[in-house]
């Protein structure tokens, strides 16, 4: 059952995350040249000096595009589900509803997760390839509060996406928007880097509330 | 005869307005039972809580011995259900749909899917959503049958279907239901097609059920008389004996579960001269439009 619902999943987002992937790996292809650019007509030093002492982030490129990639995840998933209620139909398969939705919005976080890797993993390359690695090491510290960002966004679109009423799309928003702000206010490299898992933890209880829209569109709630 | 639905005192208000209050009816295994109601009656407050996507104010549906709103994953599997407006997952193709939903029945008859799929000429890569409503309501029926449920619910299964797609899936739904012993409990506005299909119906009139009894039953029993009257033009009362009735001018039709005989006798109790009584004889929609009004 759960391979039938992979599968229905996999047939909605499938086109979204070609394209994400396609965008992912330029902007990745993009940054590598850019720094490669900057080492090839500047000096070594003018590079370290501009990288590290004025600590301009080489990959700031990236910065916005898992909370984008996410919001667009979650329409592409959920919006086919609520159109003509199409989630009555989730609802009634032979499965239990909050497992079934739970595993859609598994699908959708383990997209984020697989993307973030890829993030992370063209990241390490390019800081290994023209940076020590304190530099790279630094570098993913610091995006990371980004990619939370973007798993956290996910969630948050998701619940706004699911929920029946209005008013409580509006308290999502109000909730969720402040804190996925909070996970971009570095200034520099590593910043999160004490309190990441403060911030990993409010985020498992903002992944909780997700179940709530799931659980008031079962019951028919409109207000 | 064992009871599939079994509806108890169920009331369901929205917010301050009341839909209806205290209704009661069963369903019994086998039967094809329609439920009729002009709109607004609650007719699909009734199926959503049949479907199990609204809770009742209070009051309880029995489906397969599980109460609607908690129906476990098992009991689901055999309920088939038809959505108003044929609503399936139009992103998929036709092959799509099936291989998805095959997954979850354990007693799945991909034939009797491809068998009405055969019949439209599709091809099977075809998107649902690049679909006619017609063709698209064959799938969706397709993908019950094949489902092979115990019960099928089907809310309003001739929405935007044109005659012929209406006839087409009535058909195989006869003979499907017929065939293989399925209970079915069904709404459609459209009123005459149900007449060759239901066994039982219930009437829903404001806040309440006018009538459930056997359809051939109501219309052996409900009867449309006309009649002249001379003199006075008289006004009745809604009670035991008149069920509704309309007049132009003085040209009278009076609807009653009466005889002729009683009719007339309450006629000259009232002390109404009328002359060229008679009875019409009605189809499913007229008896429900007698019985409901016209407005």
């Amino acid at each position: 059952m759960y391979k039938a619902i992979l599968y229905k999943e996999w047939l909605k987002i499938r086109w979204m995350v070609l394209g994400y992937l396609i965008i992912l790996l330029g902007f990745l292809t993009y940054i590598g040249l850019d720094t490669r650019y900057w080492f090839e007509m500047n000096d070594p030093i003018q590079v370290w000096l501009v990288v590290i002492q004025r600590k301009i982030l080489y990959y700031t490129a990236i910065k916005y595009i898992p909370v984008f990639a996410a919001i667009v995840l979650a329409i592409v998933q959920f919006v086919p589900e609520m159109v003509k209620k199409r989630y009555r139909l989730s609802f009634h398969l032979p499965i239990g509803e909050t497992h079934s939705l739970l595993f859609m919005i598994a699908i959708g976080v383990a997209v984020m997760l697989i993307t973030s890797a890829i993030y992370l993993l063209g990241l390490t390359l390019i800081g290994m390839t023209f940076f020590p690695a304190e530099v790279t090491r630094s570098s993913l510290i610091t995006v990371a509060p980004w990619l939370l960002a973007g798993i956290v966004t996910y969630l948050g679109a998701t619940a706004v996406t699911v929920d029946p009423s209005w008013k409580y799309r509006i308290v999502y928003i109000l909730l969720f928007a402040p804190f996925i702000q909070s996970l971009f206010l570095e200034g520099g490299y590593g910043e999160y880097q004490f309190s990441f898992g403060t911030y990993l933890l409010i985020s498992l209880i903002f992944s909780i509330m997700v179940l709530f829209p799931g659980y008031r569109l079962r019951k028919g709630s409109k207000l | 005869m064992e009871n599939v639905i079994e509806c108890v005192n169920l009331t369901h208000s929205y917010g301050n307005k009341l839909i209806y209050k205290d209704l009661n009816f069963t369903v019994q295994k086998g039967k094809i039972f329609g439920i009729l109601g002009k709109n607004g009656m609650g007719k699909t407050t009734t199926i959503n809580i049949l479907m199990g996507f609204l809770r009742p104010t209070s009051g309880k549906c029995i489906i397969l011995g599980e109460e609607s709103h908690n129906l476990s994953p098992q009991t689901r599997a055999r309920i088939g259900l038809l959505h108003e407006g044929h609503v399936c997952y139009e992103f998929m193709t036709v092959s799509q749909v099936e291989k998805f939903y095959s997954q979850f029945f354990p007693n799945w008859k991909k034939e009797l899917y491809y068998g009405l799929i055969d019949r439209l000429n599709v091809a099977y890569d075809h998107k649902i959503a690049r679909m006619s409503c017609g063709q698209r309501s064959q799938v969706v029926l397709g993908l019950i049958m094949a489902q092979d449920p115990e019960l099928m619910i089907l809310d309003d299964y001739s929405m935007g279907l044109d005659a012929g797609y209406r006839m087409l899936f009535i058909d195989y739904l006869i003979d499907y239901v017929r065939e293989n012993n399925k209970t079915v409990f069904m709404t459609s506005h459209i009123i005459q097609d149900l007449e060759k299909i239901i066994d039982d119906a219930i009437i829903m009139g404001y806040q309440k059920i006018l009538l459930q009894m056997p359809i051939s039953q109501f219309m052996g029993s409900f009867h449309q008389y006309h009649f002249r009257v001379d003199g006075q033009l008289p006004s009745f009362g809604i009670d035991e004996l008149v069920s509704n009735y309309e007049n132009i001018k003085n040209n009278y039709i009076l609807y009653s579960f009466k005889s002729p005989e009683e009719v007339k006798g309450y006629l000259n109790k009232k002390g109404v001269s009328f002359a060229e009584f008679g009875e019409a004889s009605m189809t499913l929609e007229q008896a429900f439009i007698g019985l409901t009004g016209k407005y």
